[in-house]
């Protein structure tokens, strides 16, 4: 709360360099008499939006500068040179907070370019905005956040110690971002905390062996891998708590997760039961997501909506794992050797499954399709109803059979998509217990790697 | 800033898998124009990652859209079988067969031999197939007279297959082994997604 207030004193300033709204309509207008009639117009259009954030400024810092953040993020020339007159105009002023609010401004940039795992950029931005504020915490932070990410750990240490080394004024004393989080404490934080741990070690070890596109390609997002629990579980952190509990209230109550919860169908469970839960049931719920799916799940929310919880998450994580790197280079190692671990273990398990012949299932949802009713599968064996004992049943069927063998291969295998083919879609059929069995597996042409995509009993 | 103008400026910057993440399908198919949400449509279904959950979602806008632009896309035969292709990568079955069928109900004469060739594979299906094996092969026939079509000769040795016809299957396969790989029935997917899907492709 402290560190908000002290924010506002920093606003009280910025609204003495513009005593009145009006004044800067007119200020703007001054510095935007190059551009024509039309292109006038269209600014003005396009900038009443943000006016009305500015003018919102007054009583809402935080809302005010998510703004500002998004506009970067659009990176749209029109609006954000609204902002910009602002900070050119307190130049022109002399304003002696000019440094700090162009600091503010660059580590907002500098964030939301982490949070689209555009680590350079980042870096170069982040660099920036500590140039012009040497003792912006949140910045170095940030950076070494960044730098963790390209694997550059010495810098990555080297930015969290100058981070704890900056004296922290005494209005700044408490956390920003645990504030925000504060208000969803849960009322048995050990409970929570245990469960917490259990559900992330169980959904990483799912993570390991499901086949999980990343939606945001290929990176390695260290950050997003929680390895701190790998390393030393017990080192759990408070703000990491905190900041875990506040984001599965948020997804409880929360629209905008609707659409999430149809690619996590584990976020539609909890927002049901959230309320019911023991708080030991709501760590382990929301650990295992997170676990599963790692924090870059959560990423398209924390940046297009300015979400608290999601940001208060991802800063814990990152502190926890920079704070345990720090603490001896034995345990440094253990954190790099297990987010390592973890990507060769998928590696061999893939690549192990392919040559062993194992079916592969592309993920968890692909299961429950192939298990419906329709596919007909109590024709071949006694189907128990729990989906997981019948899709191993169903494998080792399929395995022992050797469905997916060349002499099984009907027809020509298809191409998708036609103009420039990156999976090839083969069918397979043969006769089990006077059943004829049609599988179809999809292979990945850059990797090679084939997944089970559907299968059914033939029924005429 | 308003819930349409984010998605079109997500769009715009074709940060498409963000659209899918954080807006429901309706949404994004009002918020763009037909053309705009179809492309959209198109690149999520064709996403790099080949990500089902993204599949799924973009079969859903390509209802949307036809929902909220029913007079646009009853102009094109094509949007009818791109929502069955969809339907398709998707694995759903009953659905697949009702757009191809609406397709084909709309083009009047000579239909594309792609379109008779994909309406014949939605025999391949789990439960009772919407229509028979032999009406399935008679359509694929029908596209093999104005072509020796591999596609069209490879659904031909699954559903021979499906019919156990030993003899068949023999032959059909026998056929596809000696004929030329590359001959494929000419797309049906609408040009301007194709051309846009390889922009899209050389600009990443």
């Amino acid at each position: 709360m402290i560190r908000i207030l002290s924010f506002f004193f920093y606003l009280l300033s910025f609204f003495t360099i513009f005593p009145s709204f009006g004044d800067l309509q007119s200020s703007c207008y001054l510095s935007l008499n190059m551009l024509s009639e039309e292109e006038y117009k269209n600014y003005l259009d396009q900038s009443t939006d943000l006016l009305d954030k500015i003018e919102k400024l007054k009583s809402d810092y935080h809302a005010s500068i998510e703004s500002v953040g998004m506009l970067e993020f659009y990176n749209d020339p029109n609006t954000i040179s609204l902002l910009s007159n602002h900070l050119i105009l307190a130049e022109e002023q002399n304003s002696p907070h000019i440094d700090f609010f162009k600091s503010e401004f660059l580590f907002l940039k500098g964030t939301t370019l982490n949070e689209l795992l555009l680590y350079q950029e980042a870096i170069s931005v982040l660099t920036e905005a500590i140039a012009y504020n040497p003792s912006n915490i949140e910045a170095f932070i940030e950076r070494a956040a960044a730098y963790f990410e390209i694997n550059q750990l010495p810098l990555a240490l080297q930015d969290y110690e100058s981070a704890k080394r900056i004296p922290i004024p005494p209005f700044l004393n408490a956390n920003y971002f645990a504030i925000q989080a504060e208000f969803y404490i849960p009322k048995n934080k050990i409970d929570f905390s245990n469960g917490l741990i259990l559900g992330i070690v169980s959904g990483a070890s799912l993570a390991t062996q499901e086949f999980f596109p990343s939606l945001f390609g290929s990176l390695r997002g260290l950050l997003n891998g929680l390895w701190a629990f790998a390393c030393s579980p017990a080192e759990i952190s408070q703000e990491l708590v905190v900041a875990a509990y506040a984001l599965g209230d948020f997804i409880k109550s929360h629209s905008t997760t609707e659409c999430l919860q149809c690619v996590i169908p584990e976020l539609k469970e909890l927002s049901s039961s959230w309320d019911d839960l023991t708080d030991h049931l709501k760590g382990k719920k929301i650990g295992f997501i997170i676990g599963k799916y790692g924090l870059d799940i959560f990423a398209p929310i924390g940046v297009l909506k300015g979400i608290d919880k999601v940001k208060a998450l991802r800063r814990a994580n990152t502190m926890l794992t920079l704070e345990i790197c720090q603490q001896s280079k034995i345990k440094q190692l253990k954190i790099l050797e297990e987010s390592s671990k973890h990507a060769t273990l998928r590696t061999s398990f893939i690549s192990e499954a392919v040559e062993n012949g194992k079916i592969l299932l592309k993920n968890s949802n692909t299961k429950c399709h192939i298990m419906q009713k329709k596919h007909a599968w109590d024709k071949i064996f006694n189907l128990t109803g729990d989906i997981e004992i019948d899709i191993k049943k169903l494998i080792i069927i399929l395995e022992e059979h050797g469905i997916n063998a060349p002499s099984n291969l009907i027809g020509k295998p298809e191409l998708f998509p036609i103009a420039s083919p990156k999976i090839k879609k083969s069918i397979f059929e043969k006769k089990i217990n006077n059943h004829i069995i049609h599988a179809e597996f999809e292979t990945y042409l850059e990797t090679g790697v084939t997944f089970l995509q559907d299968a059914w009993v033939v029924t005429k | 800033m308003n819930k349409n103008v984010e998605i079109d400026s997500l769009f715009q910057k074709k940060l498409l898998k963000e659209i899918c993440l954080l807006y429901r399908p309706e949404e994004v198919a009002k918020a763009l124009t037909f053309k705009e949400a179809l492309i959209t449509a198109y690149l999520l279904l064709y996403n790099k990652e080949w990500d089902s959950d993204i599949q799924n979602y973009a079969a859903d806008l390509l209802k949307e859209i036809r929902n909220i632009y029913p007079n646009h896309w009853i102009e094109n035969w094509e949007y009818d079988a791109l929502l069955g292709l969809a339907y398709y990568i998707t694995s759903q079955h009953e659905e697949r067969y009702a757009a191809y069928k609406r397709a084909f109900e709309k083009i009047q004469s000579n239909p594309p031999p792609r379109l008779l060739i994909e309406l014949a594979r939605c025999c391949i299906c789990p439960g009772p197939p919407p229509i028979s094996y032999d009406e399935g092969i008679s359509l694929v026939m029908q596209a093999l007279k104005q072509g020796l079509y591999t596609d069209g000769i490879s659904v031909l040795c699954n559903l021979y297959s499906l019919k156990e016809d030993k003899v068949k299957l023999e032959y059909w396969s026998k056929i596809l082994k000696n004929s030329n790989q590359n001959l494929d029935s000419p797309s049906i997917e609408p040009k301007f997604l194709v051309e846009e899907y390889l922009k899209n492709e050389k600009q990443s």
